[in-house]
């Protein structure tokens, strides 16, 4: 009796195990995505900069709101006027994509004087964004620091926008 | 039993490695631009201050004009003696070849005697460059503005002798 007791058993596991194996099988083979892709639409511009009498740190925010976060340069309007950067992103529609922008330290703008400093870059959807649809708008601001005395004149550089399914 | 779990969970990982091979990724990154256009500072400083200089009003009063270049002219029975008198004149500065706005006193300007409740108005107001928006021009990053105007003088009654003052204001802007 014991001995038909154990075997039983043994019989149930082994069941069990082949029905997870067809399962993971059929899961796998279901899952084609389309291609993920980012591409830049809108240039990011600080816009035009009176310098001040110090150091001042323009903050441009992804919906191109200008503050003088620190020091005294005040902000025209006159051209050329202030925007967000903006990037367009495609890919599967629903899924969830991670983004990367420029760490501290590494864009800076050139010009007639000395470079200036980007940092802080931020973005709108921030750290993910959903693939409604299959695409997806992502606007970036970030944090210049104008020195002093700086050179007038027009500075550029560029930046780099990583994106990635999650 | 455990020797089937392992076998079970090693396939499973294996299919997903797999599997990846069909996530087709491109054009991950992209390469924005960001510029910024800095400029110099843009002020303005009053470097003389609007004078009518001396003048007795007579029996009827009536009206000093100043202009701009700094020419004097009356009308009614003012009558303007010797002595300083000078248009305002403000040095504004800033980025070179930039346009800037001028703005005058729209409403009188009220002047009242220092030791009394008597006034005089001052309106007409006029600058070289002329007023208006985008009229100055910062070449070489300055430019002298002159600002004249007339001076409205009551009788000898509405207007006593004595020092009449009153501030006025005038925005100087650009985009």
């Amino acid at each position: 009796m014991n001995k038909l007791i154990v075997l039983a058993v043994i019989m149930l596991a082994f069941t069990a195990n082949v029905f997870s194996q067809v399962q993971a099988t059929n899961t796998a083979g279901a899952r084609i995505l389309a291609p993920l892709a980012i591409t830049s639409n809108v240039n990011m511009h600080f816009g035009t900069i009176m310098r001040g009498t110090a150091a001042s740190t323009i903050q441009l925010t992804p919906a191109n709101v200008r503050t003088v976060t620190s020091g005294d340069a005040t902000l025209s309007t006159a051209a050329p006027t202030s925007a967000a950067g903006s990037f367009t992103v495609t890919g599967e529609s629903g899924l969830v994509y991670t983004i990367t922008l420029p760490a501290d330290g590494v864009v800076t703008l050139t010009g007639p004087g000395t470079a200036m400093p980007v940092n802080t870059f931020v973005s709108n959807p921030s750290g993910t964004g959903t693939l409604t649809g299959g695409t997806s708008t992502l606007t970036v601001g970030a944090t210049l620091t104008v020195g002093f005395p700086q050179t007038s004149g027009a500075y550029s550089g560029n930046f780099i926008v990583r994106v990635d399914y999650q | 039993m455990l020797m089937f779990n392992r076998l079970a969970v090693s396939f499973i990982f294996l299919f997903y490695t797999a599997t990846g091979v069909i996530f087709s990724q491109q054009n991950l990154v992209a390469t924005g631009n960001v510029a910024a256009e800095v400029i110099s500072v843009f002020s303005a400083t009053e470097t003389s201050q609007l004078n009518f200089g001396k003048f007795s009003p007579g029996p009827l009063g009536g009206e000093i004009i100043l202009t701009p270049q700094g020419t004097i002219s009356v009308t009614g029975s003012v009558f303007v003696g010797t002595g300083v008198h000078n248009p305002a004149s403000f040095y504004v500065s800033g980025e070179t070849d930039m346009a800037y706005s001028i703005l005058l006193p729209v409403n009188p300007v009220v002047l009242t005697h220092i030791s009394n409740s008597k006034t005089m108005l001052i309106d007409s107001w006029n600058s070289v460059p002329a007023p208006g928006i985008g009229t100055g021009m910062l070449q070489n990053g300055f430019q002298v503005v002159y600002v004249g105007a007339t001076l409205r003088v009551g009788t000898l009654g509405d207007n006593p002798v004595g020092i009449y003052t009153g501030a006025y204001e005038i925005t100087f802007g650009f985009n």
